[in-house]
């Protein structure tokens, strides 16, 4: 190209050829050419360049890009899918057997999937019900504590007051102190979580207001009811204006009913029952020392990084109320993120949800998964090499590879979407009633609203099709025309993939079982576990000091009262650990105190010593006894003559009682404490009952106690009922895992029918000829036995040695001290294992056994 | 086919391929509008309204010759068609029935 001749940009020139429809781009380059060459005429060289770039780009518009595919392209792919579609259905129709273990085997595992991911969304997504959530905050501050610099969830009352008038960019304050208070509407009492906060607690959260007004709370006389509240002391009728007495620490007053609001649904932090008007909290308290939990809701758009660079401020403030607590910082903690950092901020509220849980049910969930996906991988590759030939048409008709994968993905998604309804239907019928009975909590499967859970499924619904479809999709599209139709192409050949996933199964089957019989096991083990102490037919009640003697008196004249003792509070309801000290050593126990005779009436064996004695007045006020834990704790060789502080009183040792359990199995046994006291500071009855008498007894003694007392309701348990929640919550366990564990089994032994169905259905004409030749069906099946025991076996033996350490890990986190795995659960498993193999493969074995070899041959 | 009503460089175009008579091809429209009326109109816009033209039927195009300045490329030859002519004299006559009606006496204040 010479210097004195320009040319067009050649970038400009290639862009339009690039872009531009191949129809239109003989006249639009032309054009452009011509138009440059003119303006090289008129207005020079660089004008001209510029404005043929300048054209380029304006003529990039959609008229006239190139698009790929034009109309009559696309109405062929759509015959094209519409007919992948029904050879995909008429396929799913011809091999029903298959299909149907594909499709249940998918919608058991989405099934499990979707109970997981309810839960673990439920457990995770917290707090997040409130309109204006991203513009609430919970006040923090920083302290030195305990040789550290911690964060704290509360400020002081007077702090709040500072930041409700003083600061921008805040546009409410909410204090939130919350404190158990009993409500009482006639003879009708009620232990309620009651909350101290101002109206504005109505603004900033978003409680739906059922009956009354929120200003009606301005008033310190009236209170507001959750819905379930007010159900239970009016019904349904609308409770505005009624009245109810309302203690708070010992102080009753009546209150007016102002609003009714909706309770908070259950993944909430904050969950008050009774609202009431902050002032009864106060008292006469110093608002200085006096704590609460803050919430700030901030202006719309405020950066929150600013205030808290504003709210810095307070730490000199409160610094300068010359408290023993001294502020490092001041911060905010977004609402949303509240509950998750509970473990961090001390004395905030909510809680961080448990792990455990949810790592096990995502467990369970990719181990359904991935044993369908297997499943439908083995059965599908299997499945397509009996369409070879329609393979080799294609192909030669001029499919390419692709469109061949693309049909076959389109096949399996087909399968998977009818999985997914399936799946759908028994989680919502099924799984998730299920679940809820067992773990207590309220999960419903809302497919038409829930956004996270319809991107669930759609994702799901994809990695499905791609993670099952994949492998099978690419293998058959793999094989060439030529040595199909010339047969020579080895369709059944070494299937060591497939093996494998199958391999992979078992022992993923052979972990669960082992994990479903070692926790039948260990709760066997559990159940029967002895307590340390008689806890049958003895009925526990709780009444106030001033009541003690009256109903004592009163109810030994039941006949069904064999014998009674007093204690503070009863074994296993009791929360009171206190520094132990002898000499130098130091321990916390639990520290329980009772009358003198308790510990022999709850049958607590002695090791050495003796029970105390009502006749001797000092066992009354300096003597303990002790369990076996706490000599062990100590290291003393004789407890004779060593003196125990315990809040800085003496006390001597006068026996030493076996070990019992006197809270939950998994904490174990530590050093513990029995105290003897007078009567008038006791609070708890128990009384042994007469034999099958308990339920009668508990009838009786609460007619009784309406005779004496009026106004708190009776509360009695039975002593051997203090363990059902952790029971329950074991036996929950216990019935999801053995539920996880027949699922595997049934998902991997489906895999394997289908297997060696298909195995033998592709050899039929074989097995025809051998039977002929007088083969007997052992003869025939040799080898199908041979292939398919050895995986067996080898599962069993490499799932054995897996199962002891990945059970080993579960039993570990949900037992605590527990019976290893064995020779038990490892024996059970296996020998289950091997018998539904055996049991799989001899009904297919039938098949072979019943064959007419006459009818194969003749075939075709 | 799309509706009758044209804009007003539709208009123009139309006009200046009717002026053109044989010969009317993009950069022909392009410098004759800019000779006529002055005004510099880029070329993928006359590319844009010459083809919705043709889309309403009033043009009809072929490929015609090629010239050197265009590297050898032919370059398509617009016609204007009967329906393209009586639209534009539907269009003037609505033009002039509005003009005629004016006032002569009365003085439009321009300056508002």
């Amino acid at each position: 190209m010479s210097k004195s001749f320009p040319s067009p940009p050649k970038w400009a020139d290639r862009f339009l050829s690039w872009y531009c429809n191949p129809k239109l781009l003989e006249q639009v380059q032309g054009d452009v050419h011509e138009l440059f060459y003119w303006r090289l005429e008129e207005k020079g060289p660089r004008k001209a360049k510029r404005s043929f770039a300048w054209d380029v780009i304006r003529l990039f518009r959609w008229s006239n890009i190139k698009r790929k595919s034009n109309k009559t392209q696309k109405l062929n792919n759509i015959a094209m899918f519409k007919n992948y579609f029904k050879i995909g259905l008429r396929n799913l129709w011809k091999q029903r057997m298959p299909s149907a273990i594909n499709v249940i085997g998918l919608s058991l595992a989405i099934g499990c999937c979707l109970v997981s991911f309810k839960y673990i969304e439920f457990q995770l997504v917290r707090d997040s019900f409130h309109e204006k959530g991203d513009q609430i905050y919970l006040g923090t501050h920083k302290a030195f504590e305990d040789n550290g610099v911690y964060e704290y969830g509360y400020f002081s009352w007077a702090i709040g007051d500072l930041i409700r008038e003083d600061y921008a960019g805040v546009k409410n304050v909410v204090q939130y102190n919350t404190r158990s208070v009993q409500v009482e509407l006639g003879d009708q009492a009620f232990s309620e979580n009651g909350a101290f906060t101002n109206k504005e607690f109505f603004d900033v959260f978003s409680f739906d207001i059922i009956y009354g007004d929120k200003e009606a709370l301005a008033n310190k006389d009236r209170v507001a009811l959750a819905e379930m509240t007010a159900k239970r002391f009016f019904g349904d009728i609308d409770p505005i204006g009624k009245i109810v007495n309302i203690t708070i620490g010992g102080e009753s007053n009546d209150f007016e009913v102002g609003v009714v609001y909706k309770e908070a649904p259950n993944n909430s932090s904050i969950w008050p029952e009774v609202i009431i008007h902050p002032d009864w909290f106060i008292g006469d308290a110093d608002r200085k020392t006096l704590i609460a939990n803050f919430f700030l809701e901030l202006e719309q758009g405020v950066d929150f990084t600013d205030v808290i660079r504003q709210l810095q401020s307070l730490v000199t403030v409160q610094n300068g109320f010359n408290l023993d607590r001294k502020y490092e910082e001041v911060g905010l903690e977004p609402l949303t993120t509240m509950a998750k950092n509970s473990d961090r901020i001390r004395f905030g509220l909510g809680s961080r949800p448990p792990m455990a849980p949810m790592i096990l049910l995502a467990c369970i969930a990719s181990f359904m998964l991935i044993l369908a996906t297997f499943n439908y991988i083995n059965i599908a590759t299997a499945m397509a090499t009996r369409r070879i030939k329609e393979i080799g048409i294609r192909k030669v008709i001029g499919s390419n590879r692709g469109q061949l994968v693309v049909q076959f993905l389109t096949e399996n998604l087909i399968l998977c979407a009818l999985a997914m309804v399936l799946g759908c239907l028994l989680a919502a019928g099924f799984f998730i009633p299920k679940f809820n009975v067992i773990s207590g909590s309220t999960l419903k499967l809302d497919i038409l609203n829930h956004t996270n859970l319809q991107l669930f499924l759609v994702g799901l619904l994809f990695f499905l099709t791609f993670a099952s479809g994949a492998y099978p999709a690419f293998f058959v599209s793999r094989f060439k025309p030529v040595r199909i139709f010339r047969g020579s192409e080895s369709v059944g050949g070494k299937r060591r993939f497939t093996m494998g996933l199958l391999t992979f199964q078992f022992v993923l089957a052979m972990i669960t079982i082992v994990a479903g019989v070692a926790s039948v096991q260990n709760n066997n083990l559990y159940e029967n576990k002895a307590w340390g102490y008689n806890q049958n037919d003895k009925l526990v009640v709780n009444l106030s000091k001033e009541k003690f003697q009256a109903f004592r008196s009163e109810a030994m004249k039941n006949p069904n009262v064999l014998d009674v003792a007093a204690s503070f509070n009863s074994l296993n309801k009791h929360w009171d650990f206190r520094k132990m000290k002898i000499g130098e050593l130091e321990y916390e126990g639990q520290y329980l105190r009772s009358d003198a005779y308790y510990p022999e009436f709850m049958e607590i064996p002695l090791a050495e010593g003796r029970y105390f004695d009502k006749a001797i007045p000092s066992d009354l006020t300096s003597s303990i006894l002790v369990n076996q834990a706490f000599i062990r704790a100590f290291q003393l060789e004789d407890f004779v003559g060593a003196t125990v502080t315990i809040d800085s009183t003496n006390f001597q040792i006068v026996g030493v009682l076996k070990d019992y359990f006197y809270s939950s199995f998994q904490d174990g046994i530590e050093p513990a404490v029995f105290k003897a006291q007078p009567d008038s500071l006791l609070t708890t009855l128990t009384f042994q009952a007469r034999e099958d008498k308990m339920i009668e007894l508990r009838d009786q003694l609460e007619s009784t106690w309406a005779q004496i007392e009026s106004e708190a309701p009776f509360s009695a348990h039975f002593q051997s009922e203090v363990r059902a929640r952790e029971f329950e919550d074991m036996r929950g366990l216990r019935n999801v895992l053995v539920f996880t564990a027949s699922l595997a089994v049934l998902l991997s032994a489906m895999g394997l029918f289908g297997l060696v169905s298909l195995n033998i259905s592709a050899r039929f004409k074989d097995f025809g000829i051998k039977k002929v030749l007088g083969a007997s069906a052992m003869n025939l099946l040799g080898d199908v036995y041979k292939q398919f025991s050895f995986i067996v076996i080898f599962a069993v033996v490499a799932g054995s040695l897996l199962a002891v350490k990945v059970v080993d890990l579960l039993l570990v986190s949900v037992y605590g001290e527990h019976t290893p795995v064995n020779i038990v659960p490892l024996g059970l498993a296996g020998l289950l294992l091997l018998m539904v193999a055996a049991i799989t493969i001899n009904i297919q074995m039938r098949r072979v056994r019943l064959m007419n070899p006459a009818e194969t041959l003749r075939t075709e | 086919m799309k509706g009758t009503n044209i804009g007003e460089l539709e208009e123009l175009v139309l006009l200046v391929i009717g002026v053109l008579y044989e010969g009317a091809y993009g950069v022909s429209v392009l410098k004759e509008i800019k000779e006529q009326t002055g005004r510099e109109v880029n070329i993928s816009a006359i590319h844009a309204v010459m083809n919705r033209l043709e889309d309403k039927g009033f043009l009809r195009s072929e490929m015609g010759g090629s010239s050197n300045t265009r590297g050898g490329r032919r370059k398509r030859n617009y016609y204007l068609t009967s329906s393209g002519r009586a639209t534009l004299d539907q269009v003037r006559s609505v033009r002039e029935k509005l003009y005629n009606q004016l006032s002569p006496s009365a003085s439009y204040n321009l300056s508002v």
